[in-house]
């Protein structure tokens, strides 16, 4: 397990805070204040064929000062890291606070929240950092090699590592030291789809981004995959379109986490319910007035939120407003019962407390209320395997890993393809299809989920890319899925689509 | 640290080859509910410091405050540089003669301030007032910023560009959320930009949505606005790179070779970039921390010129870096940071009034890739889809996903409107796009989505 990054605490975070505290005490107004000191490495490794393309290594590292100023926010950040700079933000926030409050008509008030001194490391096994980047690129290429030696045209391989380390104090007596790593290793295969557009069609290995270290990427197997990718890239090319129509789907976690994601995390963020995206990332049909009549799905559907599940990418001890990691229900027997919350909006929803969703993606911005790690839970009497949800199906579809997503403002209407999609016919795999997307509504699609995989089939999932936010901001998130089998959904030939 | 200290520390303290400076600063705020909900003010100095160790690449960069950081990057990337296989993208790094000649784009001393926001701060107080008093809500986002960027190389380039960019957005709602409009502008001051018309524009669509129609999914003629123009148009110009044509791998490959010097689309689509263009500058020479198909480091410094990638439905040019296309015959036509597209004197109104049948559709959103052969994408309409019926404006008509080609769109474009400066809904002012109405049949709207 790895420590804190001694270059994270060899940073003046004692002085700084010291600093920040008193210019905050001599700030007239402030009713609330906090700063946070955010240090990330992230490195992006790309190579083509057998070629490095790019290898390139970013620190961004500053300050954001976070006041309450008679009831506005004020916030600004700097990468001075210095006292001088430090009072520069303080004033700043404070005079942004000042500015905008003719424009004020509700006053921000904040859940209340413990004070916290902690340090909290995520459990990794080997910091990607501390990895020769010569290993690093080594490996890459033996997996693009290993893709063209079995027949591909094309082959790539992106890895992006980031280590982020975090410091919060506030006026409330909260002093938070934070540290987690995560990488997204991406190797994808290409072959001329001689049958179709004559261009060269990819495909992804089953690698996702994880809250591991480089552990991670060693023991997936790329190089021995890389064969397969190519062998399963063939296949599909050859294989026949599908036929546009209702079909029977089992979708496996790898495609169904960024469905998830789209339908219901996003559409259990409370801020959007009430509005506060509606100019940028749109707001939500579950309304705060249906909690606890809204059926959102089937009874099957049972979705958490939560902070804690080891290696997720939204997994923190304490999020960006110093509230400590939690576990809830969003869905429960598919009814709506909770949402994901800041403290002001536990404040505004009339909650004793926050249930820990404040995340800013960057030391130059506020933190907003941003999703956690929501999964769609395992069936918890029997371990179903996926399998035994193909013998349910007469004739359907088995989709696997992501690829094209899109869904309204509102979570509505959604439409998504997969990397690879195989015919299910009297409860059997029957070869692979291609062209396939299915397109739905949030509730009618999860109306139609019948059955779920057991914990034995749980997987979890996620993207380091979630956005949202003015300015735009991107966070990592994990969701956990076990294969679900949803009835009679409007599948697409997607090429179709396009002429 | 001022930029020339931190190219200073990074070519002659740290032995660097480049070194990219860029001061930036940004503030905004936020709208909800006919209030002010969240603001920021940023502002950052950072160094990117790519160090070459023959033809091999190391690239470093941070937030910096000292110099010592700076020579402390240059050796990591070197560090970096001389463990890494050569670059396939390998160059000679260009001499002051052959860079870019001059360091257009703007004002160097801009930063953006806090004060820079009050130009229209009271105008937002107004049209919240307003939109209280009519018995709605609003919405929206106010930004300005401002970055000046420093290039220098051990070759002798030294080069500054600036950029400066501000944007006003605003959704109009009514307060149960049955009906919605979306209205922005954009330029390079907030101070350029007129609230109190964007809010007049939204609330003349908003009351257009008093009679709604339920369309169903299909072909339809439609008028895309400018904001939904301009988001076919970026995702049409980020696929515009000779290799993946040359490979086979984008829309923009033939049978044989790449499909420049093809009629592509129709006879009247022209696309454009100048990074001198007044209205909407970027520097005019390359900055390139990371080699891709766009770009590549050893190009820094590179003079981007005017560029006409479409003339007249004719594809003329793809983006193409140096060494690509040395070895592949091309010529040089680095990517540049804005896109304008050619119109014609007609008016919206008047586009509108020339209608028999069409929808009017004022922005796209969540737009993804289906099928990159065809580049096919899908997304949505949203915040204003109308029904022109003999002329006018009849009524709001439900939202729609589309599934839709910008090469398709493009090529069945049958009328222009006036180009203005347009705000994608996706990009917002990252990018400048001065983008037209243009009126497209058979948009095929492939099903039909409940969001308001």
């Amino acid at each position: 397990m790895l420590g804190l990054d001694p270059e994270f605490s060899r940073l003046p975070l004692d002085q700084l805070s010291l600093v920040a505290l008193e210019a905050m005490a001599a700030t007239s107004g402030v009713e609330y204040g906090d700063l946070r000191v955010n240090c990330d490495k992230v490195q992006s490794i790309h190579v083509r064929e057998h070629d490095l393309i790019s290898l390139s290594e970013s620190q961004p590292l500053g300050f954001g000062v976070r006041l309450v100023v008679d009831g506005s926010f004020g916030f600004a950040a700097s990468s001075d890291l210095t006292p001088a700079g430090v009072t520069r933000a303080v004033a700043a926030a404070a005079e942004m606070a000042r500015l905008l409050r003719p424009l004020l008509r509700e006053k921000v008030e904040l859940a209340p929240e413990p004070a916290h001194q902690e340090t909290w490391v995520a459990e990794v096994e080997v910091n990607p950092f501390e990895v020769a980047s010569d290993t690093k690129v080594g490996f890459m290429l033996e997996s693009t090699d290993r893709c063209l030696r079995a027949g591909a045209k094309f082959a790539e391989f992106y890895c992006l590592q980031v280590q982020e380390n975090r410091f919060f104090v506030s006026t409330e007596g909260s002093r938070i030291t934070q540290q987690r790593v995560r990488l997204h290793p991406v190797l994808e295969a290409g072959l001329v789809d001689e049958q179709g557009s004559g261009l060269i069609e990819t495909m992804r290995s089953t690698a996702r981004p994880v809250g591991r270290g480089w552990e991670y990427v060693e023991a997936h197997g790329f190089p021995e995959e890389a064969e397969r990718l190519v062998g399963w890239l063939r296949e599909k090319l050859a294989s026949p379109p599908v036929s546009p129509g209702a079909y029977d789907l089992v979708i496996d976690p790898s495609n169904l986490w960024l469905t998830v994601h789209e339908s219901v995390a996003h559409g259990t963020e409370l801020d959007r319910a009430l509005g506060y995206e509606a100019n940028y990332a749109g707001t939500t049909f579950a309304t705060p007035d249906q909690v606890g009549t809204l059926r959102y799905g089937s009874p099957r559907m049972h979705i958490t939120g939560d902070r804690l599940e080891p290696h997720g990418l939204a997994t923190v001890g304490f999020d960006d407003e110093g509230v400590a990691a939690q576990r809830w229900d969003l869905i429960k027997d598919g009814i709506l019962v909770g949402y994901q919350l800041n403290r002001q909006m536990a404040h505004k929803f009339q909650l004793p407390r926050s249930n820990g969703c404040a995340f800013s993606d960057s030391w130059s911005h506020l933190p907003l209320q941003r999703m956690p790690n929501v999964s769609l839970q395992p069936d918890p009497d029997r371990d179903t395997t996926v399998e035994e949800l193909f013998s349910g199906v007469g004739e359907g579809i088995y989709i696997l890993g992501d690829k094209s997503w899109s869904i309204d403002q509102q979570r509505y209407n959604f439409q998504f393809t997969g990397q690879r999609f195989y015919r299910i016919h009297k409860g059997k795999l029957a070869g692979q299809l291609r062209d396939v997307a299915y397109q739905s509504r949030t509730p009618d699609f999860w109306g139609r989920l019948e059955a779920v995989g057991g914990p034995s089939s749980w997987q979890l999932q996620g993207a380091f890319n979630c956005g949202k936010g003015e300015p735009a901001q991107v966070a990592p998130v994990s969701h956990g899925c076990p294969p679900g089998l949803f009835r009679q959904v409007n599948v697409l030939n997607a090429r179709q689509e396009g002429q | 640290m001022d930029l020339e200290e931190i190219l200073e520390a990074g070519l002659r303290d740290g032995g660097a080859a480049i070194v990219l400076g860029s001061k930036s600063t940004v503030v905004n705020f936020r709208l909800a509910n006919n209030t002010v909900t969240t603001n920021g003010r940023e502002a950052s100095t950072s160094a990117g410091v790519i160090a070459l160790e023959q033809d091999r690449v190391g690239a470093r960069s941070a937030d910096v405050t000292e110099r010592s950081q700076v020579v402390s990057l240059a050796g990591d990337a070197r560090g970096v540089a001389v463990r890494s296989p050569e670059a396939p993208d390998a160059m000679p790094l260009l001499s002051p003669e052959e860079a870019a000649s001059d360091s257009e784009g703007g004002d160097g001393s801009a930063e953006a301030q806090p004060q820079d926001l009050e130009p229209i701060l009271g105008p937002v107080r107004d049209i919240l007032e307003r939109s209280r008093q009519d018995g709605l809500r609003c919405f929206g986002y106010a930004q300005a910023s401002a970055t000046q960027e420093r290039l220098g190389t051990r070759t002798g380039v030294r080069l500054e560009g600036h950029r400066q960019a501000a944007s006003l957005t605003i959704t109009l709602k009514t307060p149960d959320f049955k009906r919605s409009v979306w209205t922005g502008s954009s330029g390079r001051r907030l101070a350029e930009l007129d609230a109190a018309a964007l809010y007049r524009a939204a609330a003349e669509r908003l009351a257009w949505t008093e009679r709604s129609v339920e369309l169903a999914a299909g072909h339809y003629q439609v008028i895309l606005e400018p904001s939904a123009t301009s988001d076919l148009i970026l995702r049409l110009m980020w696929e515009m790179h000779a290799r993946g044509a040359d490979e086979g791998r984008t829309v923009f490959a033939g049978k044989s070779g790449s499909r420049v010097g093809e009629t592509m689309y129709a006879s009247q689509v022209s696309l454009d970039s100048d990074p001198s263009d007044p209205s909407m500058t970027v520097p005019g020479f390359v900055r390139a921390f990371g080699s891709s198909e766009y770009n590549s480091v050893f190009d820094n410094g590179l003079a981007v010129p005017p560029t006409v990638w479409v003339d007249n439905g004719v594809q003329q040019e793809l983006i193409c870096p140096r060494r690509w296309a040395r070895d592949h015959g091309h010529p040089v036509r680095p990517d540049v940071d804005n896109l304008r597209m050619r119109g014609s004197k007609a008016t919206l109104a008047e586009m509108i009034a020339s209608t028999d049948r069409a929808l009017l559709v004022t922005s796209l959103w969540y737009i993804r890739d289906v099928d990159p052969a065809a580049l096919l994408l899908t997304g949505l309409t949203r915040d204003g889809v109308f029904l022109i019926e003999h002329g006018e404006v009849v009524g709001a008509v439900n939202n729609f996903r589309f599934n839709e080609s910008p090469v398709g769109v493009l090529n069945r474009t049958v009328e222009l409107g006036q180009s203005q400066l347009a705000l994608s809904r996706e990009v917002g002012d990252a990018v400048f796009v001065r983008a037209p109405p243009i009126r497209v049949e058979n948009f095929f709207m492939s099903s039909v989505s409940d969001a308001i």
